[in-house]
């Protein structure tokens, strides 16, 4: 009785605490199991973040290349930008002027950048060039090229790698900030391609998606929790609506593309890839969402408040808009938000209704071909080149920043209006 | 802007509405008397006259918009438009002389402009009938047109898919062969993949955050899991591209097998992570909802914390858990970027997760983005696709909730 | 009466006290509860009735932010002692809450549950057994004997309550901790299980919480009357409630306050 055998003074058997160990063990190993979930999903969201970010980080810096050439005039020998710069080049490094020559010369600049300056000036002369660095340059001066592999599987050759140390002996070479990934429109050119096109065009639908989807949303979220019927045919009806949005909600986007094929474009003969059809179809897309999300908000809101205002003489529209919807108004714009970042991030309804065009241009209205962020990345990220990875990567991150402070807008507000309400 | 006509006008409808909203208030607001001894004789305050005679007038002006958008053909002319601008303004001079005419003391204007704005959102929430309406229709109409060439019974059960059918105008038959078995079999694996990882992770992790974890690892797991969650699917298929894929070639390498970037397996694990948060959120509220007395019951009895969770908790929370898995299937099977990026696009009838494999969502996307003749039966396999997968989709949503409601109906 | 004298107590309490974060629910607690007898805890709400009681238990364990100082004794062993394993423990002590939760099980599967956890018959002949015995203990069985497997939640609320008591008694314990069982449960409902725990007191150490002073008064030998938590008197119920030492005790009796 003097407690020095717990275990017997609680009258358990030595078999019985046998099976306790072994319990006491599942007991361990099934919190193992949860601690491994848990890393499991960190590490994969590390793994992705990390590897997005050390692939694309580099693309935000362009190597620029500073030039001293003497070009010939444009004649009937040298008909054309290409021949002057690649003879001009050829005279700079002092080589000879022949065919593989003057490609390899031409492959360490931007050509097509350097022939734009070379297009005003027809005479002879001399000018300085300062031109990006050709993706080639550009990669192999970021490390992402094999300098290991055999001459003829290699990327770029050994001359090339003569030149351009050439240049970096002699300062020409500079690494800037890649403004031209913000600025321009997508180009074949890797180190000419920016997301300007896709930002605009992903801002526009967007927009016409979120002036459509809202006022739609929450109205048609107030008159189910407000204003539809509960009982009899009305109340059937009702009950449909709900079924029919809860089902919308969860219905591939992909399919709101193919409805967007089928009705705007072919039936009402809207144009292709878009904005304006874009945003229709996202518009549809977010809708389920929008309502579903205003619904919750608005059902948090105790009866009992609608129920005072009517007791004091309102009509049941006042009731509603002037003391419901504004209790549920910091829930309902939360949600707001989160569906607009959903809908900047949808690629395959685009996808769809044909934003896979390569547009050079920059839209200047909803009625211009355009293409989208996520629609962007999907049309870059095609290309094997270091070059479009590497840029791949940094629309990535743009986009990810951009949903970042998107969402943390939402919690910012929620957070604001819901201090403002405790008064 | 080419046609700036259209903008033009609808400002101009939306003029017309303002200044209806103006005239009307300050009719009411001269008319109405403010009658200190008591009720006034109106029924309606100045401002709900206002609304009604805006909104009488918007309607009008909205319809002959429509009219004259739709009858203006394809090159519209000065003439014709200035013809529309008056039908516009005259047609709207009826409503605001109605409205005039009924600034008086027994018009209940606030009744009628309150159930026309009632009105006006019900028809809100028709748009999801009207949506529905639209995919069901569209989906239907094209695929008919489809199984026109192509037999039903041949697309489901037809074992080839190689739908590069060259169009040959007003050509009988077509030489593209759509048998959909392979398709549908990489659908089915790569779920199957992907739910093998998200099912057991996704569940566990949603156990341990609410019955194990500190809360440290919580303010550190949540936020992650959403973060998850909010990651769109291009940047995932892209991550698989560029690591998962890889690291699976290098880890078959090391066993001497030749595997290419693209796989299944590769899809569905990175398509399993984007899952988890969908399973773990969804299994947390079901797993919450266990009330905590039957939990102390089992406590009470000499029961560990995991013997609890699995035998009396799980067991409680088994129908939702179901229902929040039916519901991460139905997103695997319909999710596209991931699998157009990482998955491949050759249709194997294959097994083996080291293999490509392509969905009916890579199908549809790959019929779509190619040359684009519509009506071809290319174009109208996708729509047939489509149809497939929106039943499947819509099967899948109707039994998880059938098995929620049956396990809320089993609690009570 | 003078049970007591004849064994050892059960439990002993010294300088009890019980923290949840940095609210004090328990001061000081110093009682012994004897066994084969019904001891009754009875107090205002909020007094820390219940929570004494799952000190017993350690059910109090479970509760994140608890902490229980001081010395509880089973039989001369401390069973907050860091060796002893409370899930040990509770094969020991079991319990019965306020409002009866049957597993959504069969009748049977409720029953079985304990036995079928510690592994502590063998074979089916031995489990059915020991849940009729249970079942009989309880004074379930012959209301149930030809539905064992109807789900146990189908059962009315006073069958839930002694449905809950056969389970615990399943695990055969020394000591059965009930939180005010017949709080949900209609009067005939509760003269039935008053009734049976006066039987089961000539087998178990019970200890009974309960917001009913008649009722602690028809069935518990010793009273002990708790306020705010602190233990303001404890002793025979008889002379408990018939002639208290404090005024607190004498005022909560009386229904001046509670």
């Amino acid at each position: 009785m003097s407690g020095l055998d717990l275990d017997f003074d609680l009258g358990i058997t030595p078999t019985a605490a046998v099976r306790m160990r072994k319990r006491h063990a599942a007991e361990r190993r099934f919190r193992t199991y949860g601690r491994a979930a848990v890393m499991f999903a960190i590490a994969a969201l590390v793994w992705l973040l990390v590897a997005i970010i050390v692939t694309g980080a580099s693309a935000f810096t362009q190597h620029w290349v500073t030039i001293d050439l003497t070009v010939e005039a444009k004649s009937q020998s040298v008909p054309n930008d290409r021949l002057r710069l690649a003879k001009g080049l050829a005279l700079a490094f002092d080589v000879p002027s022949d065919d593989e020559t003057r490609a390899e010369l031409l492959d360490i600049v931007s050509a097509s950048a350097a022939t734009a300056q070379l297009n005003a000036r027809n005479g002879d002369d001399e000018i300085t060039l300062t031109i990006p660095a050709s993706n080639i340059i550009d990669q192999y001066l970021k490390g992402h090229i094999d300098t290991d592999l055999p001459a003829d599987q290699r990327k770029i050759s050994d001359r090339q790698i003569q030149w351009v140390e050439r240049l970096q002996a002699e300062g020409r070479i500079k690494r800037r900030f890649n403004s031209a990934l913000f600025a321009n429109p997508d180009s074949r050119d890797p180190e000419r391609a920016g997301l300007a096109s896709a930002i605009i065009g992903s801002a526009l639908i967007v927009l016409i998606a979120s002036a459509l989807a809202l006022p739609v949303g929450v109205g048609a979220a107030i008159y189910l929790d407000s204003f539809a019927p509960r009982t009899g045919w009305g109340g059937r009806l009702t009950r449909v609506l709900e079924v029919n949005i809860n089902n919308l909600a969860a219905v591939p986007s992909i399919v709101f593309g193919l409805l967007g094929l089928a009705v705007f474009i072919n039936f009402f003969g809207l144009q292709r890839s878009i904005p304006l059809v874009g945003g229709l179809v996202l518009a549809l897309r977010m809708f389920p969402t929008i309502v579903i999300a205003s619904r919750s908000a608005l059902l948090a809101v105790p009866d009992s408040l609608t129920d005072s205002a009517l007791s004091l003489g309102a009509s049941r529209m006042q009731a509603v808009f002037n003391h419901r919807v504004p209790l549920a108004a910091p829930g309902i714009l939360t949600g707001s938000i989160i569906g607009m970042a959903q809908a900047l991030g949808a690629t395959a309804p685009l996808l769809m209704i044909g934003m896979v065009a390569f547009v050079t241009s920059m839209p200047a209205s909803p009625m211009d071909p355009a293409t989208a962020l996520p629609v962007q990345i999907y049309l870059w990220s095609g290309s094997a080149d270091a070059a479009w990875a590497e840029r791949t990567s940094a629309a990535i991150i743009s986009l990810l920043v951009i949903l970042m402070l998107i969402n943390g807008l939402a919690i910012f507000l929620r957070e604001r209006l819901q201090r403002r309400r405790k008064l | 802007m080419t046609d700036p006509v259209p903008i033009y006008m609808l400002v101009i409808v939306g003029a017309i509405m303002v200044g209806a909203y103006r005239l009307i208030y300050g009719r009411a607001a001269r008319l109405v008397t403010p009658d200190m001894s008591g009720s006034s004789t109106f029924h309606a305050q100045p401002r709900h006259h206002a609304r009604l005679a805006a909104a009488l007038t918007g309607l009008t002006g909205a319809l002959i918009y429509i009219a004259g958008m739709s009858l203006r053909g394809p090159a519209p002319g000065l003439a014709a438009d200035a013809l529309w601008l008056a039908i516009l303004l005259i047609v709207c001079c009826g409503p605001i002389a109605l409205a005039i005419r009924n600034v008086r003391p027994n018009f209940a204007a606030r009744s009628h402009i309150e159930r026309m704005a009632e009105t006006g959102l019900m028809l809100l929430a028709f748009v999801a009938l009207l949506t529905t309406v639209g995919i069901v229709a569209s989906l239907l109409f094209e695929a008919t047109l489809f199984f026109r060439d192509v037999s039903v019974f041949e697309f489901l059960f037809g074992t080839h898919w190689s739908p590069q059918t060259p169009i040959r105008a007003g050509g009988a038959g077509q030489s593209g062969v759509f048998g959909a078995v392979p398709v549908f079999a990489g659908t089915f694996l790569i779920t199957l993949i992907a739910m093998a990882v998200a099912g057991p992770v996704g569940l566990m992790v949603a156990i341990y955050l609410s019955e194990y974890a500190s809360p440290q690892t919580r303010a550190i797991a949540k936020p992650a899991i959403e973060v998850l969650a909010g990651i769109p699917t291009v940047v995932y298929g892209f991550f698989a591209l560029i690591s998962v894929g890889p690291a699976i070639q290098e880890f078959a390498d090391v066993f001497g097998a030749n595997v290419a970037v693209q796989s299944a397996l590769a899809a569905g694990l990175v398509m399993g992570v984007m899952i988890i948060p969908l399973i773990s959120s969804l299994s947390d509220d079901v797993i919450r909802a266990v009330p905590q007395k039957l939990r102390d019951g089992s406590a009470a009895l000499g029961a560990t914390q995991s013997e609890t969770l699995i035998r009396v908790v799980f067991r409680s929370a088994l129908p939702g858990i179901i229902g929040a898995f039916l519901l991460a299937i139905s997103r695997a099977v319909g999710e596209t970027m991931i699998v157009v990026m990482a998955a491949g696009w050759a249709a194997n009838l294959t097994a083996n997760p080291f293999d490509a494999v392509t969905t009916v969502t890579v199908q549809i996307v790959a019929l779509l983005t190619g040359d684009q003749v519509f009506d071809s039966p290319r174009t109208l396999a996708a729509f047939a696709l489509g149809l497939v997968l929106f039943i499947i989709t819509l099967l899948l949503n109707f039994a998880a909730l059938a098995v929620v409601n049956r396990y809320r109906r089993g609690f009570e | 009466m003078t049970t007591q004298t004849e064994r050892p107590p059960k439990f002993t309490c010294r300088d009890v006290s019980v923290f949840y974060g940095e609210f004090r629910a328990l001061h000081n607690i110093n009682m012994d509860i004897a066994d084969r007898s019904v001891t009754a805890l009875i107090g205002p709400s909020g007094c820390g009735k219940s929570t004494l009681l799952r000190v017993f238990n350690r059910m109090n364990d479970t509760i994140p932010d608890a902490r229980v100082s001081g010395r509880v004794e089973m039989q001369g062993a401390n069973i907050y002692a860091p060796e002893v394993d409370p899930v040990l423990l509770r094969t020991r002590v079991g319990m019965v809450f306020q409002k009866p939760t049957p597993f959504p099980r069969s009748i049977f599967e409720n029953v079985a549950y304990g036995p079928r956890l510690h592994g502590l018959t063998r074979g089916r002949g031995e489990l059915n057994a020991l849940v009729e015995k249970s079942l009989r203990r309880a004074g379930l069985w012959d209301e149930v004997k030809d539905r064992l497997s109807m789900p146990g939640p189908g059962l009315s609320v006073g069958q839930q309550q002694r449905l809950v008591l056969a389970r615990a008694l399943a695990i055969d314990p020394d000591v059965i901790l009930m939180d005010e069982p017949a709080s949900s449960l209609d009067p005939i409902a509760t003269a039935r299980l008053e009734a049976l725990i006066d039987e089961l007191k000539e087998r178990y150490c019970i200890i009974i919480v309960t917001h009913s002073m008649a009722q602690a008064a028809r069935i518990s030998d010793k009273t002990a009357f708790l306020h705010k938590g602190e233990l303001i008197e404890y002793g025979q119920t008889d002379r408990i409630f018939t002639n208290p030492t404090d005024t607190r005790t004498q005022d909560y009796i009386t229904g001046r306050f509670g």
